[in-house]
């Protein structure tokens, strides 16, 4: 059931319909069984994974939480040594937060990795192990970090853990989140969903709003780009470094619209269910740096890496030793910004590893982390130089280098995320740089990839649309409440003009082939 | 206390810290800042913040954070 079919329109109305049929009590077991349905109607399978991390992560908290009561009662007993009875129960609690941890992650270790590591092995060294051949479950890698964080939290006592089976079922397989994220957290999801909502009729059209404007993004702008990316990226060799260098920002505008549009569709189907989700982008190609593009693009990946593994590392013995002796050994200044570095590559590794199994996801992480802790190891020399240039970062033309220098970064990192292999992304680079004019002067390099001039038309009409959208929200302006002020009529327009779009130009036109989503197969 | 405006002026020069009251939650203090403030504070008052204290509240301001560094000296 893909979230850009009719079909799922047709399962949202229903559902929502039901959820606000029935008493406020039981709303969550609608909830819960549309949960159901939904993931079954992709593979039943898949279902028994989802199933066992649902369980395991269930079980886990209780016994996090178990510990958490035994010291309470250790405490409230009076023994004399409470700091003692606090650190052997926090050494308890974080042998059993590893291990959990490793199980939790080993399950998508086995679905996601497994297969294509032993492949790469068997390259790289001659062996011969045989694939397990193991259908890649949907949504996996948002599943098993979703129940991560929450048993990080119940480790660190910041959530208590849910005693109710199938109210945790519903915060895990709750139909929205499972096909790209976001990657909600339990303490801001789970109580809207346990409750129930009210029914809005304003809340509804707000989503209803913003479910349509992500399916605009998805088919009038990431689609018609993905035959051209797919195109360039499968046959590079046959085009010039310019076309390469195109393909690839062309790359970067699919890739934003697909999973910036289904995100849209999906938050904006759960806002009819009046339950809001964490929210994942905030226009990142208005970056003036990678740090920040970081902090605007999949932001709640982002916000998982940052607390749940980026803080925990960075604040642990180990860094703090290691800090103290890079400031003893290279001075204070890098002593100081030693360690953020470092572990600010680590997370980036971890983010390409996140992307997917190959080497060139891996390079994709590393080369983003690489720049991120360079930025930050030269950045007292660099404010030093920009003061002695009387360089202002609130200067127009310093925001706009710095935007175009990120938008830059940006597009060459997507060699490597979207390309078929490592030695296909570096290939691709070379070609860039080598023959990035070969053959410019015989015949139209915008159209030699298959993308006519209409289409470009098409494509540069959308990109207008989603620029002057982005530019009002920069403003601070929001587009839907704004809207909402208006007289009935006035918001019933861009309504009415979304609906038509997509009647005449998906569901009534037999020529259209959904495409999946970039994120589906994460 | 003086030791602590002290280091947070030294290493963030253009920020108020006697009227910023949210730090965290405006992004004005980001992870890395976080990071570097947290390895400061532990030299300087002998305490160790763990990545359990790292809520917003406990950084959004000057003087969350001094209440911070009071706690966990005091523990």
């Amino acid at each position: 059931m893909s979230i850009s079919g009719a079909g799922f329109l047709l399962f949202l109305t229903a559902a929502a319909l039901l959820y606000y049929l029935v008493p406020k009590a039981y709303r969550r077991f609608v909830l819960l069984a549309a949960g159901i349905i939904f993931y079954l109607s992709f593979s039943p399978a898949a279902g028994l994974c989802l199933l066992f991390t649902a369980c395991f992560t269930f079980g886990s908290a209780l016994l996090l939480g178990r510990l958490h009561r035994l010291e309470k009662s250790a405490l409230d007993g009076g023994d004399a040594d409470r700091k003692a009875v606090k650190a052997r129960f926090r050494t308890r609690r974080k042998r059993l937060l590893a291990a959990l941890l490793t199980v939790n992650f080993a399950t998508l270790a086995v679905f996601k990795y497994l297969d294509p590591w032993l492949a790469e092995l068997n390259d790289l060294f001659g062996l011969s192990f045989r694939p397990l051949n193991l259908l890649l479950p949907l949504g996996i890698s948002f599943y098993i970090f979703q129940t991560s964080g929450y048993l990080i939290d119940c480790f660190r006592g910041r959530v208590e853990p849910e005693r109710n089976f199938f109210k945790y079922a519903l915060f895990v397989s709750y139909f929205p989140q499972m096909i790209q994220g976001p990657i909600n957290r339990y303490q801001s999801l789970a109580p809207q969903l346990y409750e129930g909502s009210d029914f809005d009729a304003d809340k509804i059209r707000l989503g209803i709003e913003l479910l349509l404007w992500g399916m605009l993004k998805k088919v009038f702008l990431a689609d018609p780009l993905a035959d051209a990316v797919k195109e360039i990226y499968a046959n590079y060799t046959a085009y010039s470094g310019f076309s390469v260098f195109l393909g690839a920002a062309l790359y970067c505008i699919q890739l934003y619209a697909d999973f910036s549009g289904g995100v849209d569709v999906v938050r904006g189907a759960s806002q009819i269910f009046g339950i809001e989700m964490a929210e994942n982008f905030k226009r990142p190609y208005f970056s003036r740096t990678l740090d920040e593009f970081w902090r605007r693009w999949h932001i709640s990946l982002g916000e998982w890496m940052k607390d749940y593994l980026f803080y925990p590392m960075a604040l642990s013995g180990a860094m703090g030793k290691l800090g103290k002796a890079a400031r003893k050994r290279f001075g204070a200044d890098f002593g100081k910004v030693a360690v953020p570095a470092l572990c600010t590559l680590i997370v980036f590794l971890a983010v390409g590893v996140w992307q997917g199994p190959g080497l060139a996801n891996i390079a994709y992480g590393l080369y983003n982390g690489l720049l991120m802790s360079f930025a930050l190891l030269v950045d007292r020399r660099v404010r030093a130089f920009k003061t002695r240039l009387k360089i202002k970062d609130s200067s127009r033309a310093y925001r706009l280098f710095g935007v175009a220098r990120t938008c830059f970064l940006v597009v060459i990192g997507r060699y490597f995320s979207r390309s078929a292999s490592l030695y296909d992304a570096l290939r691709m680079l070379w070609r860039t740089v080598r023959y990035f004019g070969e053959g410019l002067g015989e015949g139209n390099p915008f159209t030699a990839f298959g993308l006519d001039g209409g289409a470009w038309a098409r494509v540069l009409f959308a990109c207008a649309v989603l620029f002057a959208v982005s530019l009002l929200q920069e403003k601070g302006i929001r587009i839907r409440e704004t809207l909402a002020k208006k007289p009935w009529y006035v918001q019933f327009v861009p309504l009415f003009i979304a609906v038509a779009l997509l009647v005449v130009f998906v569901y009534l036109n037999t020529d259209y082939t959904a495409i999946a989503y970039v994120y589906e197969s994460i | 206390m003086q030791k602590l405006y002290d280091i947070l002026n030294e290493n963030w020069p253009d920020i108020d810290f006697e009227k910023e009251e949210k730090l965290i939650d405006d992004g004005v203090l980001t992870s890395l800042d976080i990071v570097m403030l947290v390895g400061e504070l532990n030299d300087a008052f002998d305490i160790e913040i763990t990545a359990d204290e790292l809520l917003p509240e406990n950084f959004n301001s000057a003087s969350a954070i001094e209440a911070l560094v009071k706690r966990l000296t005091a523990e």
